[in-house]
């Protein structure tokens, strides 16, 4: 991939012609020049709003960091999610699953943001004129696809999380059940010796041990389906993105062609519609009545005075 | 040695050496092209480029500007595409621009640039040799549809020729040892061309010592046959029955098909199927659309049942997947079922059997009566009669018993129309064997006669793809050592050096997607070789024999001197 930079010897030729127009100004121009030059002014005005970049410019920014900080945000995920399913010890740390939950609902929260934008970009793209139309179109579609990746991604990941933890809890049930049962075989009198010696108070906080647990793996799991839903919306507006890749919609020279042919359309529109101005009977008979009611009115006026 | 991943890397560096923000892309007729070849749209936005345009479309100068963007603009270096530039650069429409040409530019163009660019909007100027359009990855073609005039180049076609070849060869990287075929006018021309603008620009060409590359410089006319013959591997079967152009297939002419499928694009890069079917032959490709089509009814089964939440989770999940699958199970669906009502319709089969036996065995008689047989058949369409009598006379051209003539009176009794005659005349000119160098019929070769020998013993394994391009002995002879320097001498009368490993071949006239796939298997089967293919287009028989007409506007027909005894097709 050989390539050669052109670039040096460009603005040597560029200085050198600034020179040489500085040297030798032409001539008429210097006597007839305006102060400020006219056209400028008036340009200026007119064009404001050429230079003036799209109100969405922000949100785009915005929408593009937040893209990059949810890839980021996505790995991070994925990295708590396989430290607390490989994690050694069997003590459930709390410290984790915190952790994923607010990774999880920061994440949610990133992707409604996106969307949000998404949308007030989309609001825009009947603005101004046909080239900022298509531009606005272009920006929303290429962010929704980056958008719909990226949330493909997460739900995948999501998903896995959540088979492996129920995999693994359908393992270690396997396994404490079976403990249950070699105990219930070997200690079964012991068992029952040792719960009459229980409190009823221990037995009370055994099971509100319990609930608490089963209420947090609940909510774990419940904050996790509520994360899909709320993608699941934005995803609706996205799924079309997808389809297009592959077709000729997506080739770059049937877009460009098509534009063309639309421009033109467009041309062959503006003269007929200016055809019809022309021809507008009803202007002319409505002007001849009028200049024909004032006339009347005069010789009236005139006859009766 | 990958030229699409050589056109797709400049497109990278494009797009990446840019500041980031909202960018235009502005390309000229061919650059898009030559973009669109290897690059979606969405995939370019990604890149931030939102727009794209076109400099020399005719609304362009007055669309309004958009300051706030900075311009890409990818273009050839045309006279006409730097006047344009000039105009835009005097009143800019963006904020800055990146200029990359896909060419050598000359030093007075970027003069002229530098003067007009007054308002110093200009941040970048770069060569980016991606002057050809990249079909696979070691195919490529220059997109020149007709490159001859009166049998000797049309100067433009010439020009683009030497300007494609050379930034392919500065792409990959190489300063090859140019051979060419030593009976063309034309490879000779083209050969010196190239070799002229190595050397003056040899400072671009440093990429080491010379001659571990080869380019090899052919001409269309030694091998006539490989065109005219029908294809049963599916790209090559998709250009010759439905014509793939810029890898888009047009299927609007096919009854009843849907508003989608009207224009569908065949590219490898984004479709799996298709690349992974492009060499397959018809018949795999009936097995592999199959299980294709198990997939994806396996897939429209698993959503027809939704019963918990989730189901209903997985198959919102799935559902774009499962949509683009099935947009692309239509589209290959669609194309091939097409393929095989045309072959059914016009008996191909039998059609491709006489012609691959032509092509390939020796048995005047037999062949005669099979042409004749076929030629009173109502069924077959009148381009296939006509091109197997083409093949029978290029191929007993010297036979004493030769019947063109009474051949050809049979196709008047068909009443094939008379331009389709016609061609028959213009290939035998174009290509007979006054033109050819190797021999294509070659049955005196001990060594041709012993392999046919053993080949009839094993009896053939496919009568549709018993033939083998040209190209095939030829690069054979040079992956294994035995090329003959006369008949493909070096340009210039240099020394031929080392045995080269990377080898460009490029046929004058346009290559063929039978020639691709040799090309293909020869890489495969010998792992420490390279070889590229390129050609002036990519033919099949329509284009091919459409070109050969068109190299013979302005000849005076009536004075044909290889052809005179076949009277009775006249010109007047």
């Amino acid at each position: 991939m050989a390539a050669r930079s052109l670039t040096d010897v460009f603005l040597l030729m560029r200085n050198n012609a600034i020179r040489s127009r500085q040297i030798y100004p032409e001539e008429d121009a210097s006597e007839r020049m305006h102060l400020v030059s006219l056209t400028d002014i008036e340009e200026g005005q007119g064009n404001a709003d050429d230079r003036m970049p799209p109100r969405w410019i922000d949100y785009l920014e915005t929408a593009q960091m937040i893209l990059l900080r949810l890839k980021n945000k996505i790995s991070d995920l994925k990295a708590l999610h396989s430290r607390h399913l490989h994690r050694s010890t069997f003590d459930d740390n709390p410290e984790d699953e915190i952790a994923i939950e607010n990774c999880t609902q920061e994440i949610s929260r990133m992707f409604n943001e996106v969307h949000r934008l998404l949308q007030i970009i989309k609001s825009h793209s009947r603005d101004n004129g046909v080239k900022e139309q298509r531009l606005t179109t272009n920006v929303y579609r290429s962010l929704a696809t980056a958008l719909q990746d990226l949330s493909q991604s997460f739900r995948s990941k999501q998903n896995n999380y959540l088979r492996q933890l129920k995999g693994r809890e359908d393992r270690s049930k396997i396994y404490f059940e079976t403990d249950l049962m070699e105990d219930d075989s070997e200690d079964f009198d012991n068992y029952f010796l040792h719960s009459q010696k229980m409190s009823n108070q221990q037995l009370l906080l055994l099971e509100e041990e319990n609930v608490r647990f089963v209420q947090e793996q609940e909510k774990e799991v419940s904050a996790i389906v509520k994360s899909i839903v709320d993608l699941n919306e934005i995803f609706k507006d996205l799924s079309q993105m997808v389809l297009e890749q592959g077709t000729v919609l997506d080739r770059i020279d049937y877009n460009i062609e098509n534009t063309q042919i639309q421009v033109f359309e467009g041309y062959k529109q503006l003269q007929k519609a200016d055809a019809y101005k022309r021809k507008n009977r009803k202007m002319c008979a409505i002007v001849t009545l009028v200049a024909v009611t004032v006339l009347m009115l005069f010789i009236l006026i005139i006859f009766e005075s | 040695m990958n030229v699409i991943g050589a056109v797709k890397a400049y497109v990278e560096k494009i797009t990446d050496e840019t500041e980031p923000g909202m960018k235009v892309l502005l390309m000229d007729k061919e650059t898009t092209s030559i973009i669109s070849m290897v690059y979606s749209q969405s995939e370019i936005q990604q890149k931030e480029v939102f727009l794209l345009e076109r400099i020399d479309s005719p609304n362009y100068a007055n669309s309004t500007g958009l300051r706030y963007l900075k311009c890409l603009a990818l273009l050839r270096p045309t006279q006409q595409n730097v006047e344009l530039l000039c105009t835009e650069l005097r009143n800019p429409k963006y904020g800055a621009y990146y200029i990359y040409f896909t060419n050598i530019i000359a030093k007075a163009d970027i003069k002229l640039l530098a003067e007009h660019d007054e308002q110093e909007v200009v941040k970048e100027v770069c060569e980016v040799y991606m002057d050809y359009l990249a079909v696979n990855p070691h195919l490529f073609s220059i997109g020149i549809p007709y490159c001859l005039e009166r049998l000797s180049w049309n100067q433009n076609a010439l020009q683009r020729t030497v300007q494609g070849l050379v930034s392919l060869l500065l792409s990959i990287k190489k300063s090859p040892i140019i051979r060419f075929q030593s009976n063309s006018k034309l490879a000779k021309e083209l050969g010196s061309r190239i070799e002229d603008v190595m050397n003056k620009e040899s400072s671009l060409f440093s990429f080491g010592p010379l001659g571990h590359s080869l380019l090899l410089i052919l001409d269309r006319r030694d091998d006539p046959i490989t065109p005219l013959l029908n294809q049963w591997t599916y790209q090559a079967m998709v250009h010759e029955l439905l014509t793939i152009n810029n890898n888009r297939v047009n299927l609007s002419n096919i009854p009843g098909v849907s508003k989608e499928l009207l224009e569908v694009v065949l590219s490898a890069e984004q479709d799996a199927f298709y690349a992974k079917n492009v060499f397959m032959n018809y018949g795999e490709i009936g097995q592999n659309i199959k299980q294709l089509m198990d997939q994806f009814q396996a897939k429209a089964k698993s959503h027809q049942k939704i019963e918990s939440i989730s189901d209903m989770k997985n198959f919102v999940e799935s559902y774009p997947q499962f949509k683009k699958l099935s947009g692309n199970v239509t589209k290959h669906v669609t194309i091939v079922g097409e393929l095989s009502s045309m072959v059914n319709k016009y008996q191909l089969l039998d059609v491709s059997e006489v012609e691959q036996e032509i092509s390939s065995q020796n048995d005047h008689s037999t062949h005669l009566s099979e042409v004749k047989k076929l030629i009173q058949n109502e069924k077959i369409r009148h381009s296939d009669a006509v091109k197997l009598v083409m093949l029978y006379a290029l191929r007993y051209q010297s036979h004493t018993s030769n019947e063109t003539y009474n051949l050809i009176e049979l196709l008047k009794k068909r009443a094939v129309p008379d331009p389709l005659l016609k061609n028959i005349i213009y290939l035998l000119e174009y290509a007979g064997s006054h033109a050819r160098q190797s021999n294509l019929f070659d049955v005196e070769d001990a060594v041709k006669i012993t392999k046919r020998f053993f080949k009839g013993l094993s009896g053939v394994d496919n009568v549709y793809t018993q033939h083998k391009p040209l190209l095939h002995d030829t690069l054979e002879d040079i992956v294994k050592g035995r090329f003959k320097d006369n008949l493909y001498p070096v340009v210039n009368n240099h020394s031929s050096g080392l045995r080269a490993q990377d080898v460009v071949v490029f046929i004058i006239g346009g290559a063929t997607y039978e020639e691709s796939l040799t090309v293909h298997s020869l890489n495969k089967n010998y792992a420490n070789f390279n070889i590229l293919l390129g050609g002036t287009t990519i033919h099949n028989s329509k284009s091919f024999l459409e070109e050969i007409e068109n190299a013979f506007k302005g000849e005076d027909m009536r004075l044909r001197k290889h052809t005179r005894h076949l009277r009775n097709i006249r010109f007047d």
